[in-house]
C-alpha cells in the first residue's frame, strides 16, 4: 500500500517538475530563440544539391517555417531580417513555388525594405512561371516603376506579363503605352507587340495582340500591319 | 523457377511476420497523416504541399523498409546459418538470391499499396484533387526502392548487415548526387580525373531519374516515354545488381 502512494506521488512529483521545467523552456525559448534558430539557415547557393531529392519538400516545410516566422514578427517588431534568406532558398530549391514569389513582390520591398532582393527573387519566378503567372512580372514591373522611377523598365515588365495565360491583357497593355509614352517612347509598346507576335505560338495570345495591334495602329497610324492582317478579333 | 517462386513466398512471408515492417508501416501512416496537415499550414498551395509531403512519406518509408529490412534478410539466414538447410536442397544460389529478392520486393510492393491507399483516401478525404500523373510518381518511386533492395542484397553478399545498411546509403545518397558527378566532369581540366568521373557517372545511377515528385506535384510537363525508359533504367540496373550479387555469392566460402 505504502510503496504504491510513493510510486504515485512519485510520479506526480516527475510530472509537476516536468511542468514547471516546461513553462520556464517556454519562456526561455521565446522570441528571441525563434530569430537565432533561423541563423542555421544555409547559403542559398549550398542549398540545391543538399536534399537528395527532397529539394521540393523542403522548400514547402521552409515556407511553413516562412510563413509562422513572418506572422510572428509580423505581430510583434516588425524585424524580417531573415525573410529574404528564406524566400530566396525555397525559390532556388523549387522555382515553381508561386506563393513565395507573391511574398517577394509584394512584402519584401515594403516591408524588408529591400527591393533589390525582391527583383532578383522575381526574376527567377519569371524564368519558371513567366508564362502561368503574370503577376510575377506585374510585380517586378510595379518594383521599377515605384523604387527606380523606371517607367520603360516597368512597361517592359508589364508587356511580358500581359503575354502570361490569363493575364488581364487589356489592362496591363494600357498601363504599358502609358508608361512608355511617359517615358518619351510612345512607339516601343507596339515595337514589343509586333515583336511578341511574331514570337508566340499560342493562337489565343496571337489573336489577342492582333486586335491590340490593330487597335494600337488605328489610334497613332504608324506602321502598316501587315503581318497581322486577317486576325484579330477587332 | 519453382525454387525461385517457393524461395520467394517464403521470403514474402517471413517479411510480413517482421516486427520492424509493422513499425515502419505505423511510422508512415502517423507521418502520413501529420504530414497531411501540414497543407492546411502552408496557407497557399495547400494541394500542391500536400500530395508532396505524402510522395516523400512514402519515399521516406520505401527507404527505411530497404535498407533495413533488405539487409537483414540474407545476413541473419547467413548468421543463423538457416541457409545451409536451404541450399543442401536442389535450390542453387542464384535461384536463392533471386527468390529472397523478389520476396522482399513483394513485401516492399504490398507496403507501398497499403501507403499509397492511405494517402489517397486521406487526399480525398480532405477535398484535393490529385493529377493521374501522382500514379506515374508512385511507380518510378516503387522501381527506385526496388534498385535499393537488389544494391542491399549486393552489399549483404559480402559484407556483414551494418555494412551493408551503411553501404546501402551510400548507394543512395551517391546516386542521388550523380548530377553533382557531371558538373564535376564539366569543370574538370585534367583528362584523367575528367575520365575518372565520367566512369564514375555512369557507374552509379543517377536516381533523381526516378524522383518526379515535383513535376507531379507542380504539373509540369513529364516527356514522353520518360516512365517507360526511367522503368527500363531501373529495372537494367536492377539486373546488374543482381547479376554481381549472385557471382559473389557463388563464390563464397559458406
Amino acid at each position: 500500500m505504502l510503496r504504491g502512494v510513493v510510486k504515485i506521488g512519485a510520479v506526480v512529483i516527475v510530472l509537476s517538475a516536468i511542468a514547471v521545467l516546461q513553462g520556464d523552456l517556454r519562456r526561455l525559448t521565446g522570441q528571441h530563440w525563434q530569430r537565432e534558430s533561423m541563423t542555421y539557415l544555409p547559403a542559398a547557393e549550398q542549398t540545391e544539391h543538399l536534399f537528395l531529392g527532397f529539394q521540393t519538400t523542403v522548400a514547402h516545410y521552409l515556407w511553413i517555417r516562412t510563413i509562422l516566422y513572418f506572422g510572428g514578427h509580423y505581430l510583434t517588431d516588425g524585424n524580417y531580417t531573415w525573410l529574404v534568406d528564406m524566400l530566396d532558398i525555397i525559390t532556388r530549391l523549387c522555382p515553381w513555388f508561386y506563393p513565395a514569389y507573391e511574398f517577394a513582390g509584394l512584402i519584401v520591398p515594403d516591408l524588408c525594405n529591400n527591393p533589390e532582393a525582391a527583383r532578383i527573387i522575381l526574376e527567377r519566378g519569371i524564368t519558371h512561371l513567366g508564362m502561368e503567372k503574370w503577376n510575377v512580372a506585374f510585380y517586378s514591373g510595379m518594383i521599377h516603376f515605384k523604387y527606380y522611377d523606371d517607367r520603360k523598365t516597368a512597361a517592359n515588365y508589364f508587356l511580358r506579363a500581359a503575354l502570361a495565360n490569363g493575364a488581364p491583357r487589356e489592362k496591363l497593355l494600357s498601363m504599358a503605352k502609358m508608361f512608355h509614352a511617359q517615358a518619351g517612347i510612345a512607339g516601343e509598346t507596339l515595337r514589343f507587340l509586333l515583336f511578341a507576335y511574331e514570337a508566340s505560338d499560342n493562337p489565343d495570345v496571337r489573336r489577342h495582340l492582333a486586335a491590340e495591334i490593330k487597335k494600337y495602329g488605328r489610334e497613332n497610324i504608324v506602321f502598316p500591319l501587315k503581318t497581322v492582317a486577317g486576325e484579330g478579333g477587332e | 523457377m519453382n525454387t525461385v517462386r517457393m524461395v520467394a513466398v517464403n521470403t514474402f512471408m517471413e517479411t510480413i511476420r517482421n516486427k520492424v515492417l509493422y513499425n515502419i508501416l505505423l511510422v508512415a501512416a502517423v507521418a502520413l497523416l501529420l504530414s497531411l496537415s501540414f497543407g492546411d499550414l502552408s496557407v497557399f498551395s495547400r494541394a500542391q504541399v500536400m500530395v508532396d509531403f505524402g510522395l516523400a512519406t512514402m519515399s521516406l518509408t520505401g527507404l527505411l523498409l530497404a535498407v533495413f529490412i533488405g539487409v537483414g534478410l540474407l545476413g541473419v539466414e547467413l548468421s543463423t546459418r538457416t541457409v545451409y538447410g536451404v541450399l543442401s536442397r536442389p535450390v542453387s544460389r542464384a535461384d536463392f538470391l533471386v527468390g529472397k529478392y523478389c520476396g522482399l520486393c513483394a513485401t516492399l510492393l504490398l507496403n507501398f499499396v497499403l501507403i499509397a491507399t492511405l494517402f489517397f483516401v486521406s487526399v480525398c478525404l480532405m477535398g484535393v484533387t490529385t493529377r493521374i500523373e501522382v500514379l506515374y510518381a508512385v511507380l518510378l518511386l516503387s522501381v527506385e526502392m526496388a534498385l535499393v533492395v537488389a544494391a542491399s542484397m549486393f552489399f549483404s553478399t559480402f559484407t556483414t548487415p551494418t555494412l551493408a545498411a551503411i553501404f546501402t546509403i551510400g548507394f543512395y545518397v551517391a546516386g542521388h548526387l550523380n548530377d553533382l558527378v557531371n558538373i564535376g566532369v564539366e569543370q574538370q581540366r585534367n583528362p584523367v580525373w575528367r575520365t575518372l568521373l565520367q566512369v564514375l557517372s555512369y557507374l552509379l545511377p543517377n536516381l533523381e531519374y526516378f524522383n518526379i515528385r515535383t513535376r507531379v506535384v507542380y504539373g509540369l510537363a513529364i516527356p514522353d516515354r520518360f516512365v517507360m525508359e526511367a522503368t527500363t533504367y531501373g529495372m537494367l540496373y536492377i539486373a546488374l545488381l543482381m547479376l554481381l550479387a549472385i557471382a559473389v555469392f557463388d563464390r563464397k566460402d559458406l
